[in-house]
């Protein structure tokens, strides 16, 4: 530990270096960073050390165990096989989000105490916001902004909860929470919009399709496995989780199978695997977390090849809808290849990653009796091959020949691939080494006969149906289309409140105004002749008085009155209708009409003051 | 475009082919699923060929789901919220 | 700009062309399928 340093710190403070560098230079501090980080990592030793006093408390940056060790070699390895990926990316911003991003997560992973826990949390819904608006488009700027207000949503929750804990227990360190009052469901909520938990999902495919080819890659890996990660230490076995899992499996490949965008497709699926690992959280046997840690490091492999896959074909042909894409394979033989070894290890199919991952998970809500959780993984499986393991491929790269015709990606992308699908399959043929660094001893052995029958059997007739679904015409024809999910809620929310403010609160503010700025207006002029008005009613009401005495009384006395008081009282009206406060026919009033005035005033005052107030 | 090479799936025969060989596999499965011991979790993922049925009837199940139903519900112009 | 707009607009389909006798494969499998899932489950009862 005296000769590590805390990743998080490696890889932000190492980020604000990347500005100063050009060219080949930059490139290798981009690839040698997250190497560095891997060989400081392996002299990580398992403990609580890096530990920070601040006010009464204790900040702790490195709780090491085989648990969070397990996300961190994951999110360096994929940090380096991302900036691989984006090494052509000119804008030293975007390296710049990318690299504060996975050591923010890097940070959370590591984090000991509630409250570095809360900053890396809210560095890496901010970096995260930046990568997506680097697509710079109208569409990524907005949905930027969303994703940020739903994450600052998130880390508000999860503060405030924290703050509650604390409260209550006295204690800032993070560690086993399990759902017990209202401070652990407030951070249970803060985690479960990370982890894209159903209903607070829909920030997810809203804003990762909108980054640039290479963001999203980065994107897909960090929010929603540390969150992963989170959950996994703060609730495991809370019984909730279970459902909440098994619900994000299913209902996301509805949607895949509609969607037009395929890396939105994606995005859909990246829940229905989180739901995995959330299921195999709440089950909470040591074989089920083992499966969630394993499933999470597998899953950031090939979630990132395909998303590698989908950005390169992006990134050349500048689409990325099913319906203008199709016949790519041609052109494009090695990207292919690629997204199909993605696309099988997603699928679970045996010697790839997912299989030897997702059946543990499975295995244990099978082993714990869980029947209907069970058919939701079994029928999520099936439909995740369905979707991201034909679809994706077969709509980009095969499927009618939308005559696009392009070069492969350059070397730099095509090598990040590779190397991602190289792992895909080493995991899947060598599940050993993965076992090893899971946090529990594994006894379980993925390939028997009847598994590796069974799996194949569940993925040959989804095939199947798939393929029968094609050739009868029945599979749902490609739209250019939006398809609304729970985002609907708050885009028309907001629309709805913008449209509140702009018109009822907005005449209300110019009722208001336009009120005040006239009772100024009145009151100024009253100020500057205050006796003004006053006068106009009493003439007025001389005036009315002579006019009832002389229809009463007849008499010439009367009337010349009336004409006097008629022609006085009209004169004042008309000054105060001209605007004109002193004009040469006006009567002057010498001051002290004014002063005796306010001395009236005064006495009225200093008499209510004296005689009823003070006593 | 006339020069351009042919592709694998370019030849009709090919996709054929690969069909067949997609077919053949498929019983190929059902068949080795009856020599297969199987350990079942529950009473009724024992019976030969449980998940092949499953999945296929899923995964239509899936399709037409997402088609006749969800579609309908959410599908909106691709500027509903422009 | 116009012009894309009204592209974004339209709802661009692509179907895909039925093989004919497919759908007929399609629905006897499908009936296979149910047929035997639903035995398995009366028989696991």
């Amino acid at each position: 530990m005296i000769n590590a340093i805390p990743p998080a710190i490696l890889f932000i403070l190492g980020a604000f270096f990347i500005p100063f560098l050009r060219g080949k230079l930059r490139s290798a501090y981009l690839l040698i960073l997250p190497v560095i980080a891997f060989l400081n990592i392996l002299n990580m030793r398992e403990g609580v050390y890096w530990t920070v006093g601040f006010l009464d408390y204790t900040i702790t940056f490195g709780k090491v165990d085989k648990l969070s060790l397990a996300f961190g070699y994951i999110f360096i390895i994929v940090a380096f096989i991302a900036n691989l990926y984006a090494l052509r990316v000119k804008e030293a911003g975007q390296h710049m989000s990318a690299c504060i991003y996975a050591g923010s997560a890097l940070g959370i992973t590591f984090a000991g105490d509630l409250l570095s826990l809360f900053i890396f949390w809210e560095c890496m819904a901010v970096s995260a916001a930046f990568l997506i608006w680097y697509g710079k488009t109208k569409d990524s700027r907005a949905a930027g902004f969303r994703y940020l207000l739903v994450h600052l949503f998130g880390g508000l929750c999860l503060l405030i909860g924290a703050v509650l804990h604390v409260y209550e227990t006295g204690s800032i360190e993070f560690g086993y929470l399990g759902l017990t009052g209202l401070a652990s469901y407030l951070i249970f909520t803060g985690f479960g919009i990370n982890a894209a938990f159903p209903v607070l999902h829909a920030w997810l495919p809203d804003a990762y399709p909108e980054s640039t080819f290479s963001g999203t890659v980065f994107l897909s890996a960090y929010t929603t496995k540390s969150a992963v990660y989170v959950l996994a230490r703060a609730f495991p076995g809370t019984e909730i989780l279970v459902w909440i899992g098994a619900a994000m499996t299913a209902f996301p490949i509805f949607y895949a199978v509609i969607e037009n965008n395929l890396r939105r497709v994606l995005s859909y699926s990246l829940i229905n695997q989180v739901g995995f690992m959330v299921t195999g959280i709440g089950i909470g046997t040591a074989l089920s977390l083992n499966g969630t840690v394993a499933h999470a490091f597998c899953h950031i492999l090939y979630k990132a090849l395909l998303f590698m896959s989908m950005g390169a074909v992006l990134h050349q042909t500048g689409k990325i809808n099913a319906t203008d894409l199709g016949g790519l394979y041609k052109t494009m033989p090695l990207t292919t290849i690629f997204c199909i070894v993605g696309a099988a290890s997603i699928s679970g199919f045996p010697l790839t990653s997912g299989f030897v991952s997702k059946s543990m998970i499975v295995s244990a809500s099978g082993y714990g009796g869980l029947y209907i959780i069970w058919f939701l993984l079994i029928f999520a499986s099936a439909g995740v091959f369905h979707h991201s393991g034909i679809k994706i491929p077969f709509f980009a790269f095969f499927s009618h020949d939308s005559g696009i015709r392009t070069k492969e990606p350059p070397l730099n992308m095509l090598l990040a691939m590779g190397i991602a699908a190289f792992l895909c399959i080493f995991i899947g043929v060598f599940p050993g080494p993965l076992y090893s660094i899971l946090p529990y001893p594994v006894d379980y052995v993925p390939y028997t006969g009847a598994h590796v029958i069974d799996q194949l059997q569940l993925l040959f007739f989804s095939a199947l149906a798939f393929t029968l679904l094609m050739l009868s015409g029945v599979y749902p024809a490609e739209i250019r289309a939006v398809n609304l999910d729970t985002d609907w809620f708050y885009r028309k929310f907001g629309k709805a409140f913008m449209w509140f403010c702009n018109v009822p609160l907005t005449g209300l503010r110019l009722g208001v105004q336009n009120f005040s700025a006239g009772a100024i207006k009145s009151l100024t002029k009253f100020g500057a002749d205050p006796l003004l008005i006053p006068e106009i009613i009493t003439r007025y009401t001389v005036l009315n008085i002579y006019q009832i005495l002389a229809a009463i009384f007849p008499s010439q006395r009367f009337k010349d009155k009336c004409a006097e008081f008629e022609f006085k009282a009209g004169r004042m009206l008309k000054i105060t209708q001209s605007g004109r406060v002193y004009g040469t026919d006006l009567p002057r009033r010498p001051i002290g009409l004014g002063v005796l005035l306010s001395f009236i005033f005064l006495f009225i005052y200093a008499f209510v003051y004296l005689v009823f107030i003070k006593r | 475009m006339n020069k351009e090479k042919e592709h694998f799936f370019d030849k009709p025969g090919n996709f054929k082919k690969f069909l067949g060989g997609f077919y053949i596999s498929l019983i190929l499965l059902i068949v080795i699923d009856f020599f297969v011991h199987k350990h079942p979790y529950f009473a009724w993922d024992g019976y030969p060929s449980f998940y092949a049925a499953f999945g296929f009837v899923a995964c239509v199940g899936l399709v037409l789901g997402a088609k006749y139903i969800l579609r309908i519900i959410v599908k909106r112009r691709e500027d509903y919220y422009d | 700009m116009k012009e894309m707009h009204k592209e974004k607009g339209d709802l661009q389909e692509l179907k895909h062309d039925p093989v004919p006798g497919y759908r007929t494969v399609l629905l006897i499998a499908l009936l296979i399928g149910t047929a035997y899932l639903a035995f398995i489950f009366f028989a696991a009862q």
